[in-house]
């Protein structure tokens, strides 16, 4: 080894000493550290956090954030409060008023006297409640002004160089980002044995666009207080029209500076073009994982190795390309990875979970059609054995017995084909739930958490059942019995229904929707074959 | 607000400041990735002084943060001399940007490009540690 590699690898281990340094700094208490490392230097530090995130940010804005939170969740305590309070009274007020009715002397009674009172503590109640959250909101809105008024105060006077100092450190890091992108990058050690070279470019890469992602969050956030001072300034309670800081957009603004869209053009035809972009994209990345290129540019291997901008294109493509970038995924095998880049993908977390749920939807909607296919045959078999005692043991005109078969055929095909709606439709929410999940694992990847939406919840009702079958056997009884009560329960069971149920999610607790249980219906389909057997050979052998 | 705090805040800062000036006077002078290579006892040494510099600068901060809610009237004090501080520390940290976009990546060696990447993720620690600084400023 020369003297020239020999120096280079002494500097590259005192370099990795410093991992050492940074472990430590987060595992153990810091005057530890720092008594071994440098002995001068005096600390009584216990509780160090050294690492920033952005969880830490929780000062001012979030202060704000909590204290805006927090009038939302007392005005609705309070309301609902007052409301029950008043309801009750009224309640009570209607019983005492319907004593006096009885009692013969009407409101003049001693019965009525408390109706009145009672009714009228109702009604303060009710007036009270309102008046309470007028004034409490009123409150809440000044206390609201105070904080912001001391903010403006210390911190307003100041804001404009905050702001100066957070826009030099973004611009600085920005030059640094155009440095790295656009540069022709060999990737023929992605292909080699060691992967250690595409780790040290990727660290490269990842550290120029987190240093820019990073500062230009701080840019933005100093950005919106500065306009919310200036609001508060002039007595308003907030700027509206100063958008929050968003990772989101931050990433959006990356990837399609990266990967450029052809045309600034209309904005129909915008979404358009992004989609086109994001195929490009994808193509490319199909060519330079298959070894196609030797060298490429490094915007595309920026965007390949970050997770962020990677669920940030999945979060603009087309389905065809989602599809396209999916297949490209399965296709590689993490056990036997035949190159670095294949690890990228193999690593990627948003193509993980995309392809994990997406393998999940189309898993479950191969799974319903062979559970509608066996309802179906479980209905015809059902059908066929209701009618065919009619058929063959009774010496009825042929007119009687279609009548017959068409009344008995009725509650059973209505039952069929309500129950393979019923599987239809709790199939059809549990998909759509999967692939909110899914938007939403994705979208929280690139920076932005969306809020849960309402999704309808179908149970089948046993209790709704049990009463049917006991009100079609009261009927049936009527009738013929005890052959009407057996036909009666039966029709009655079969008719029995489901509940729906309207609740908020995420997407997140997909697993607890129940589709139907194929196993149930497979075991139902032997049980009707063999009873089918069975009365074929009680009437023809 | 404690005065103490105040006071040991400002000098954990200066020194945060101080022991970076120092570091980077080193990557001043650095030409190639061989430069670096030949000043890496200094160069490390200097990013373990920054980086417990800055930590004991932080921890003030974080003290001072606790204090702070009753007294945002101090708040002046503080950050007049925080933004000389990160002004220069802005400015040490562009030198020493300037300095390492001088090594193309495509032009470096399997081990000059290992050596680049870890003084990278170093430097990145400072940078985050002043821009944690100017977030924490607004914490108070």
């Amino acid at each position: 080894m020369s003297t020239k590699q020999t120096d280079s690898q002494e500097a590259l281990d005192a370099l990795n000493e410093l991992d050492q340094l940074n472990h430590d700094l987060h595992s153990t208490d810091v005057p530890a550290v720092a008594d071994a490392m440098l002995p001068e230097t005096e600390s009584n530090d216990q509780n160090v956090a050294p690492h920033m995130s952005d969880v830490e940010f929780d000062g001012t804005m979030s202060e704000l954030n909590k204290f805006i939170g927090s009038i939302y969740q007392d005005m609705s305590e309070i309301n609902p409060v007052f409301r029950k309070a008043s309801e009750f009274c009224m309640k009570r007020a209607d019983e005492w008023a319907e004593a006096a009715e009885k009692s013969g002397k009407g409101m003049d009674s001693d019965e009525g006297a408390v109706a009145i009172a009672i009714a009228g503590v109702g009604i303060a109640m009710n007036g009270l409640g309102k008046l309470l959250q007028v004034w409490e909101k009123q409150k809440k809105i000044n206390e609201y002004k105070r904080i912001c008024a001391n903010i403006v105060k210390t911190k307003g006077p100041r804001i404009d160089n905050m702001v100066a100092l957070a826009k030099r450190a973004v611009d600085e890091a920005l030059i640094d980002l155009e440095e790295v992108t656009g540069q022709q990058i060999d990737i023929s050690y992605a292909f080699s044995d060691s992967y250690e070279s595409h780790l040290s470019v990727k660290a490269i890469l990842m550290s120029a666009l987190n240093r820019y992602r990073e500062s230009q969050y701080v840019f933005d956030q100093m950005v919106w207080l500065r306009d919310q001072i200036a609001a508060w300034s002039e007595g308003n309670l907030e700027d509206s029209s100063s958008s929050y800081p968003s990772y989101q957009a931050i990433n959006q603004w990356i990837f399609f500076t990266l990967h450029p869209v052809k045309d600034k053009a209309a904005e129909d035809a915008r979404r358009m073009e992004i989609q086109e972009t994001c195929d490009y994209v994808v193509d490319e990345y199909i060519q330079m994982v298959g070894g196609a290129y030797q060298i490429v540019n490094s915007d595309f291997l920026m965007s390949l190795c970050d997770n962020e901008l990677m669920a940030t294109l999945l979060n603009n493509c087309s389905e065809n390309t989602k599809y396209k970038l999916l297949a490209l995924y399965d296709s590689v095998n993490p056990q036997n990875l035949s190159n670095a880049l294949e690890g990228e993908l193999s690593d990627s977390t948003a193509l993980t979970v995309t392809s994990k749920l997406t393998r999940n939807a189309e898993n479950i909607a191969i799974q319903e059609k062979k559970h509608t296919n066996l309802m179906i045959v479980n209905g015809i078999l059902l059908l066929v054995m209701a009618c065919l005692p009619v058929i063959v043991l009774t010496d009825w005109a042929w007119y009687w017995k279609t009548l017959v078969g068409i009344l008995i055929s009725f509650p059973i095909v209505y039952r069929m084909a309500k129950a393979i709606n019923t599987v239809e439709e709790k199939t059809k929410n549990k998909i759509e739930l999967i692939e909110r999940w899914q938007h939403t694992r994705i979208l929280k990847m690139t920076g932005y958490k969306p809020q849960p939406k309402m999704i309808t919840r179908i149970q089948n009702s046993i209790w709704l059942t049990i009463g049917c079958a006991v009100i079609g056997g009261i009927i049936g009884s009527f009738f013929l019995p005890p052959i009407g009560t057996i036909l009666g329960v039966c029709i009655g069971a079969l008719i029995g229904g489901s509940d729906n149920d309207e609740e908020e999610s995420d997407g997140s607790d997909w697993n607890s929707f129940k589709t139907g249980s194929l196993s149930k219906t497979i075991t139902w389909t032997v049980i009707i074959s063999l009873a089918f057997l069975f009365e074929l050979y009680w009437l023809f052998i | 607000m404690d005065q103490n705090s105040l006071v040991a805040y400002d000098e954990a800062a200066v020194d945060a400041s101080y022991k970076s000036s120092k570091f980077t006077e080193i990557f001043r002078n650095a030409r190639n990735v061989a430069c670096l290579v030949e000043n890496m006892p200094n160069i490390t040494q200097g990013i373990k002084e920054i980086r417990l510099a800055q930590i004991e600068s932080r921890r003030h901060l974080e003290s001072l943060r606790l204090l702070s809610d009753r007294n945002l009237h101090k708040f002046d004090r503080i950050i007049q001399g925080a933004e000389r501080r990160l002004d220069r520390q802005l400015d040490e940290m562009k030198e020493i940007r300037q300095v390492m976009r001088q090594f193309n990546i495509s032009s470096l060696s399997s081990i000059e490009l290992s050596i680049i990447s870890k003084l990278n993720e170093q430097i990145d620690m400072i940078n985050s540690n002043v821009m944690y600084e100017l977030k924490m400023l607004y914490n108070l």
